[in-house]
């Protein structure tokens, strides 16, 4: 990139290619950033003085060609490096359906449980607002509706279009409200166990759900959109979780961790950089209910189980 | 060495500056320019507004540089072709790896 000095950067792949290109044009436009991990969301950056950055995701999952997010991984310390700043969001965002359908079902499945990560996150994160909230609540219905069609048939044009657009829509929402505990948890595990990023933050859902709704009844906006029953916070809460529950179930996704096939003694000796790495992950801080590192180890030891959290 | 989310500062701030509690400061709704559809990346003459609309006149060298990974390259050489029909030369790095390594980079 250094020698050929374009003007337009365009990044055509999935998470990984978005997320690294705007790590590369960074470093292009800034050379005299070497660090791409001591990069705060305060400081200026002063891109697009040499080339623009335009985004064609290939999957329908991350959201990344419309958010300022880059989530890189620190293979030295086998951890994951986040970084947000509002100059990241790229200039052309291109939703090519076409460019997804060649995807295979268990990847169609891990993006698009991360789209539904992102937009839970983003209607139960105390920053929604009612710019994000609207888009996030879309994107989950179009993905309770299209990801199945999507996931039995990666030929179906429609839910591949409709699903390319609720990735991109949950985006915009997360990209402005933040996620939290969903991708707390999701990132230690993709990088202790190195699965993908999807399935480990969508498998995080229902524990986010229980854990918050001591604190906030913003999920029954989506039972609302969903229309599941709630004459109480408590019940809605149940509902959903047995809705999302039922979703995960259908979509072959385990709903324990043991049932990946991590046996005990491999979780236990992993569980204290599983913590670590949770509660150091800055998703954290957004949680509608603060959360403190022994409750992340409870959390954790809760998801080895599949136990409902009571706590 | 630190990363910049272990700022204690910053960890301090991150729930503060998005709480709403101060909603009604400032509100940035931060999006790109979104083309979607089965013709944003067309193989042949488009009629009406294109994302070429969008590149062209934005980069005067007509210079792009395409990132991308193994899986995708047939992707990547279907937006070539759109670029190079549009006036622009190319060239195609198809060198990231699963989860975006920093060492890649």
């Amino acid at each position: 990139m250094k020698y050929f000095e374009p003007d337009l950067i365009m990044a055509v792949g999935g998470g990984s290619v978005m997320d690294l290109s705007k790590g590369a044009w960074i470093l292009y436009e800034r050379p005299d950033l070497t660090d791409l991990g001591m990069i705060s969301p305060l400081d200026k950056l002063n891109l697009r003085q040499k080339a623009m950055l335009v985004a064609v995701p290939t999957t329908a999952g991350t959201g990344s060609e419309s958010t300022g997010a880059a989530v890189f991984h620190d293979t030295a310390v086998q951890r994951k490096i986040p970084i947000s700043h509002d100059e990241l969001v790229p200039d052309v965002a291109v939703l090519s359906p076409q460019f997804t359908i060649s995807m295979p079902p268990e990847l169609t499945v891990g993006a698009g449980l991360d789209v539904l990560a992102h937009a839970m996150d983003a209607v139960t994160t105390p920053s929604a607002n009612e710019f994000t909230e609207p888009l996030a609540l879309k994107a989950i219905e179009m993905v309770t509706q299209w990801l199945p069609r999507a996931y039995k048939n990666g030929n179906d044009r429609e839910a591949r279009f409709r699903m390319i657009i609720a990735a991109n829509i949950a985006g915009i929402a997360f990209g402005m409200s933040g996620c939290h505990l969903t991708h707390s948890f999701g990132h230690a595990l993709g990088a202790v166990y190195e699965m993908h990023h999807g399935l480990c933050v969508g498998f995080f859902i229902p524990y986010s759900f229980q854990f918050c709704q001591r604190v906030t009844d913003n999920h029954l906006a989506i039972c609302k959109a969903l229309e599941i029953a709630a004459p109480t916070a408590k019940e809605g809460l149940n509902n959903l979780v047995a809705e999302v529950r039922g979703f995960l179930k259908a979509l072959n996704v385990p709903l324990a961790l043991k049932d990946f096939g991590i046996s005990k003694k491999d979780f236990e000796n992993k569980l204290p950089r599983l913590v670590e790495y949770s509660y150091g992950d800055i998703s954290c801080y957004l949680s509608p209910r603060p959360i403190t590192a022994g409750q992340c180890e409870m959390v954790m030891k809760y998801a080895y189980e599949g136990q409902d959290i009571d706590f | 060495m630190g990363y910049w989310f272990e700022d204690p500062t910053l960890k301090a701030l991150a729930p503060l500056a998005l709480s709403s509690s101060i909603r009604g400061l400032t509100t940035i709704f931060n999006t790109p320019k979104i083309y979607a559809g089965f013709n944003v990346i067309p193989e042949g003459p488009v009629i009406g507004p294109t994302t070429m609309d969008a590149l062209g006149p934005r980069c005067p060298k007509k210079k792009a540089f395409l990132v991308t990974d193994e899986f995708n390259q047939r992707y990547a050489k279907k937006a070539v072709q759109f670029l190079e029909s549009g006036g622009f030369t190319t060239e195609i790095w198809a060198n990231v790896l699963r989860e975006a390594p920093l060492e890649n980079v």
